[in-house]
């Protein structure tokens, strides 16, 4: 993929950090319901937001994996919540290495303006974080199986859904959104986010040629949740650093104490680590380097585990304020929480690493 | 264990079998929430049997049992699924009024509280008092037979179900901040009290913060002295910091992870098969028996009539640890097949089983409700001040 160069970057990013901002509303957060209307979607696309990641030729602004993270790093830290991990970075990057030249045609354009929400079915109920398991079956243009963890599924036109082939190979295929046989169990993630079981009946799919091996799209994607993950880090650091600052307990303000001292500076390095992982690792995928594959693992396992622990000092040092719903730091950990389920958890991704190194 | 106390275990279990509504049972396996009715129902069934103010020295109605037995006891039903025993009235308030208060504050108010026709409330810390709890504004004046209380109380458990709130309240704003407080039994139905609910991060509203403005509380409501209130709230902490470690409790969720290990899949095959997790498992049994083993050991100097000092310190911290550590475990295991939060939002009639393991989404609300539980009743920083000072002879 090619990236933008740094003049483009700079501009880019700062655009990208105001319209973020002014799009977060804790309120909203509050209210429960975390679904993207589609005025929201089409501020994103106005912004041209839709269109990173996808070539000039198909109606895109080019980008590769650091633009799109940095997309989803401005997500994490205002609590935004488009579809845009499923609907642009994966469905983007699976159509532009997977789908016929006609397929592509008849869709990345409309991903770029936002026309298209694609939702992305890969992970089955047996299959939990195991992304090779795939048992969902493909026969003559029809796909029967279940796929658990379907992202903001309510929003989707076309899902991108893997089943095996008559010979066991993986292909991914179309399925539109209420087909006959299709049906969805939707319930809310921690975030207040939807995820869905889809459940497929010989459902009639489009597949796209060839068998396919996912794991780049995986490491892209989880890379990405993890830049989303590092802007929540940051969010909640900034939020919790400004609370020691001013909150007084014994007459003096909490942040004076020496061991929430020592914890807000643990919770700042655990975000710059996990900020600098993620940056080593997106550029390891924008180059192909040969470490991609170890990097991406690497960041999505240390960036959860960092995760969990600023989440969990933040709401400490914020004492009983930290439990309530009207305090920010809840809504991060919530956040931080369902990043950690998604796209291979830390367990899977350091045993993966594990295999990396025998 | 004595082999008596062992038989009291087993007389307590079998107690839970046979009595422990399944309805109610079944709301705290999954950790749901329950209805004022629920506790009422099952406290109400402790006091028929006799167990539940058995702490209580004979002269109140109690029978003067050990803190041991009275942890086996809560350790044994809160391990087969029974609802919290809101400790409010009868090991807060109860204690503190046959303790601290006169003839007639005992006779008025210790049977209603036993027999739960009276709810309590805890009105302790203010926005601005947490940690620094000597540091509270909520003033009482007095007024010829009333005192006239305006302030406010915050993280008031079940304040909405409650009649009376037992209140520390300033009476002398020139003394020092522990020696102008006093302990008040304010009517929770009296003019000029307004209770805001507080939603939560695991979605409960169970706590409250309640308003009190010219609120007038009758002279007789104060217990023991003006200005000794200071003395019997942390009579009443240590009560709260001795019955703080809930070994039964994490028990329950060890019960509980085990089960989401047998029907969490990974790669087709449970999580309960995989080393990493048995290890996982291993390393948990490990720190719990720890824990009890610490436990043993504070009852053991208790029942030697020694002085446990500063041991509750020490168990409310490992006690708070051990059940974030299992919950995290929870959100690990569930995390692999996606975190269900909200299964409820449901076609009616779906019981979700499909979605996610059965009391996951519960399991989700306890992980981040656990988080308070190093922050209640005296955060891990606090008790760690405690300890550094008081056991280890450290000054800053």
């Amino acid at each position: 993929m090619t990236n933008f160069d740094a003049d483009e970057r700079q501009l880019f990013e700062a655009a990208l950090e105001r319209f973020a901002a002014d799009q977060h509303s804790l309120a909203r957060c509050r209210s429960g319901d975390m679904e993207c209307s589609p005025q929201e979607w089409s501020r994103f696309a106005d912004q041209g937001l839709l269109a990173i990641g996808v070539p000039p030729a198909f109606g895109g602004v080019g980008g590769g994996a650091a633009e799109l993270a940095c997309v989803m790093r401005e997500i994490g830290r205002n609590l935004l919540s488009p579809p845009f991990l499923d609907s642009v970075v994966v469905a983007g990057a699976a159509i532009q290495r997977f789908a016929s030249e006609a397929q592509a045609r008849a869709r990345l354009p409309m991903i770029a303006q936002g026309d298209q929400r694609t939702g992305f079915a890969h992970l089955e109920p047996r299959a939990g974080d195991h992304r090779q398991y795939v048992k969902a079956r493909l026969a003559q243009g029809r796909i029967t199986g279940a796929k658990s963890l379907v992202l903001d599924p309510t929003m989707a036109s076309e899902f991108i859904v893997s089943a095996r082939d008559e010979r066991g190979d993986l292909r991914l295929c179309f399925v539109a959104a209420g087909s006959e046989g299709l049906s969805l169990q939707t319930y809310r993630l921690p975030d207040a986010r939807l995820a869905a079981t889809l459940t497929l009946e010989d459902v009639r799919a489009e597949p796209m040629p060839g068998a396919v091996d996912l794991d780049r799209v995986l490491d892209l994607a989880g890379v990405c949740v993890a830049a989303e993950a590092v802007g929540a880090m940051e969010a909640v650091n900034r939020v919790t650093l400004d609370y020691a600052k001013t909150r007084k307990q014994f007459g003096v303000a909490i942040g004076s104490f020496q061991v929430l001292q020592h914890r807000l500076v643990d919770m700042y390095i655990a975000a710059e680590e996990a900020s600098a992982i993620v940056v080593d690792a997106l550029e390891a995928i924008d180059t192909d380097a040969p470490d991609a594959v170890f990097l991406a693992s690497a960041a999505k396992a240390r960036v959860d585990k960092a995760g969990r622990f600023v989440a969990e000092h933040a709401i400490q040092i914020h004492g009983g304020m930290g439990m309530t719903d009207e305090c920010a730091v809840g809504h991060y950990m919530k956040r931080l929480l369902t990043i950690g389920s998604q796209y291979g958890t830390a367990d899977w991704h350091l045993a993966r690493v594990a295999r990396l190194a025998a | 264990m004595s082999d008596e106390l062992a038989e009291f275990r087993a007389e307590v279990r079998a107690f839970c079998e046979t009595e422990l509504p399944a309805d109610i049972r079944s709301k705290v396996l999954l950790n749901q929430q329950l209805s004022k009715s629920d506790y009422v129902r099952w406290l109400n069934l402790l006091h028929a049997k006799g167990w539940l103010i058995a702490h209580w020295p004979v002269e109140h109605g109690g029978q003067g049992w050990s803190a041991l037995r009275r942890w086996v006891l809560e350790n044994e039903v809160y391990r087969a699924g029974a609802p919290w025993i809101a400790p409010f009235g009868v090991t807060y308030v109860g204690p503190v009024i046959y303790t601290f208060g006169n003839a007639e504050q005992k006779a008025r108010w210790l049977g209603p509280t036993v027999r739960h026709e009276i709810w309590w409330a805890q009105g302790y810390s203010e926005r601005g008092a947490g940690s620094d709890l000597a540091s509270l504004q909520t003033r009482a004046v007095r007024d010829g037979d009333s005192y006239v209380v305006t302030g406010h109380k915050i993280w008031t458990t079940m304040a909405r179900w409650a009649d009376m709130m037992f209140t520390l309240v300033r009476t002398d704003p020139g003394a020092k901040p522990q020696n102008g407080i006093s302990f008040l039994l304010i009517d929770l139905r009296s003019p000029g009290i307004t209770i805001r609910p507080i939603k939560t991060i695991d979605g409960a509203d169970e706590v409250n913060e309640v308003f009190l403005d010219e609120v007038r509380v009758p002279v007789e409501n104060l217990v023991g002295e003006e200005g000794g209130g200071w003395t019997y709230a942390k009579f009443l902490l240590d009560n709260e910091r001795l019955i703080s470690a809930e070994v039964g409790k994490a028990q329950r969720l060890m019960a509980q992870l085990r089960g989401f290990l047998r029907v969490v899949h990974n790669g087709g095959a449970p999580l309960a098969e995989q080393s990493a997790w048995r290890r996982r498992m291993a390393e948990l049994e490990i720190r719990l028996q720890s824990l009890v083993s610490l436990c043993g050991r504070m009852f053991a100097i208790l029942s030697a009539g020694g002085d446990p000092g500063l041991s509750a310190s020490m168990l409310k911290i490992v006690s708070s640890e051990t059940l974030q550590a299992i919950s995290s475990a929870h959100m690990d295991a569930l995390s692999i097949g996606g975190l269900a939060f909200e299964v409820e939002t449901l076609a009616p009639g779906a019981d979700g089983t499909s979605l996610a393991p059965v009391g996951a989404p519960g399991a989700v609300a306890e992980y981040l409700h656990g988080r308070v539980y190093s922050i209640w009743g005296g955060s891990s920083e606090v008790q760690r001040n405690i300890l550094a000072k008081a056991v280890l002879g450290l000054r800053s």
